[in-house]
């Protein structure tokens, strides 16, 4: 009798003791760290649902490109439709390799190429607030690539023509406001995935930095960027740059719709005043460029 | 005598009488319809424009917010009269979806005018926090309506 009392404490306290290390408290400011880097990596706009307005990551959004529609999976931590059974270490491989779990090579959809400049200690606070999310038990729905696509070397040549990995790197000879919104322009905000035009692989045309594009994502025209000041935003100062990214308000009193005014909304809205300032330091220190008018740019 | 208007008639002239608002909006010309609410929109826009540069401290001119406010209150009142069926065609940057979602481009409309009320309630209570809050909001649904309801032009 006595023994089975013990034999009962002792699972009780075995018991306990699992609990206690399934559940490790994360530090309430990594968490807090973590959703301020996901609202500024931008990754609620493609993951929250269908529409992007789900309050939960649950993936679904879909994205015609000339390469076929892909869709945005499910990045809560659902053990079966969610990144759930994922390790830190396979996230961080995710962001920084564009490489899933299963070895596959993402396509660039998945904007792996910003986000491999993340910082590691932003990448666990990301990996620890996305662990910390509900499970939202919605299947990841598949890709419609374009077949040559699914060639085996196919992303492998691609990455190897397209994809330098690697954390940023700050520039010493500017200042820390800059280097702070070049990391998040370029790191995390990914803003030159819409604003800056593609060649034919997909690939990110740098030379033609933020210039826009005709035809973005979702069919609708990409703004030029740069502080060029007929076609682009050199007429704009730093605050009123700033000022925009909380608002979606112009200078001009007009406000923006369509996707920046969710990138807005599911992001830089949610950024501390000083970061945006950053970004508009970072952005209208970039050299100016002029539309381009074989490709139809401006209107 | 008095001549008796007889009912046939009378109906005819209820018609038209229930009709000619309408009729006199749609009767205009569907692009000057369109040069014109591009126009109050504008106004719109320098007003919001002028009073966020108030709002951010960039100018002092605080006793000026009355103005742009009623400015706004008083043309975002009528902007559901500047979008009538039929003013889709020609250089418009709106969206098919306000006519085809006339009720929710309704509602947006309705929001627009009711936040810019609310402005011009808080520029009068001179609660500076309060009007930082009632130009965001208006700002807010600007912005929401454009989203669903405004191309984006660049």
């Amino acid at each position: 009798m006595r023994a089975r009392v013990w034999w009962g404490l002792f699972l009780l306290v075995l018991a306990g003791w699992r609990g206690a290390v399934a559940q490790t408290p994360v530090a309430p400011e990594l968490l807090e760290r973590g959703e301020y880097v996901v609202y500024a990596a931008g990754c609620i706009s493609c993951h929250a649902g269908e529409e992007g307005e789900s309050e939960h990551l649950e993936g679904g959004r879909a994205f015609n490109t000339p390469f076929g529609t892909f869709h945005a999976p499910n990045i809560t931590p659902h053990p079966e439709h969610g990144i759930g059974r994922w390790t830190e270490e396979q996230f961080r491989r995710a962001l920084r390799e564009g490489v899933a779990p299963d070895g596959r090579r993402y396509f660039p959809v998945f904007p792996y190429t910003a986000y491999t400049r993340i910082r590691d200690h932003d990448i666990r606070a990301m990996w620890a607030y996305l662990s910390s999310r509900p499970p939202v038990a919605r299947p990841s729905l598949a890709h419609g690539g374009a077949w040559y696509l699914q060639l085996p070397l196919a992303m492998r040549l691609w990455r190897l023509l397209h994809f330098s990995p690697g954390p940023w790197q700050d520039d010493p000879d500017r200042s820390a406001q800059w280097n702070r919104g070049a990391y998040l322009a370029e790191a995390l905000g990914h803003c030159g995935e819409c604003h800056t035009p593609r060649g034919l692989m997909g690939n990110l045309r740098l030379d033609r930095k933020y210039v826009g594009t005709p035809d973005g994502p979702d069919g609708d025209s990409v703004p030029n960027i740069t502080p060029h000041p007929e076609d682009g935003i050199g007429k704009w100062d730093q605050d009123d740059l700033a000022y925009f990214l909380e608002s979606g308000m112009t200078p001009e009193g007009d406000f923006t719709g369509g996707i920046m005014s969710e990138v807005i909304d599911n992001g830089q809205r949610h950024l501390t005043a000083e970061d945006r300032r950053a970004i508009a330091s970072y952005v209208l220190s970039l050299p100016p460029l002029a539309d381009e008018e074989a490709l139809g740019g401006g209107e | 005598m008095t001549r008796r208007i007889r009912p046939a008639t009378a109906a005819v002239l209820a018609a038209l009488l229930m009709i000619g608002p309408v009729a006199g909006t749609t009767a205009d010309d569907s692009e000057d319809i369109i040069k014109y609410r591009q126009k109050a929109m504008s106004s719109q826009g320098a007003h919001v424009s002028a009073m966020s540069q108030i709002v951010r401290g960039k100018v002092s001119y605080t006793d000026h917010m009355k103005a742009h406010a009623v400015g706004v209150a008083g043309v975002a009142a009528h902007v559901k009269s500047m979008f009538p069926e039929g003013s889709d065609f020609g250089v418009t940057d709106a969206k098919m979806a306000v006519w085809e979602n006339w009720a929710g481009f309704e509602k947006a409309a309705d929001e627009s005018r009711e936040a810019a009320d609310a402005l011009v309630v808080a520029v009068d209570s001179g609660d500076e926090a309060a009007i930082g809050e009632a130009f965001k909001t208006l700002s807010q649904s600007c912005k929401g309506c454009h989203e669903d309801f405004k191309e984006e032009d660049d």
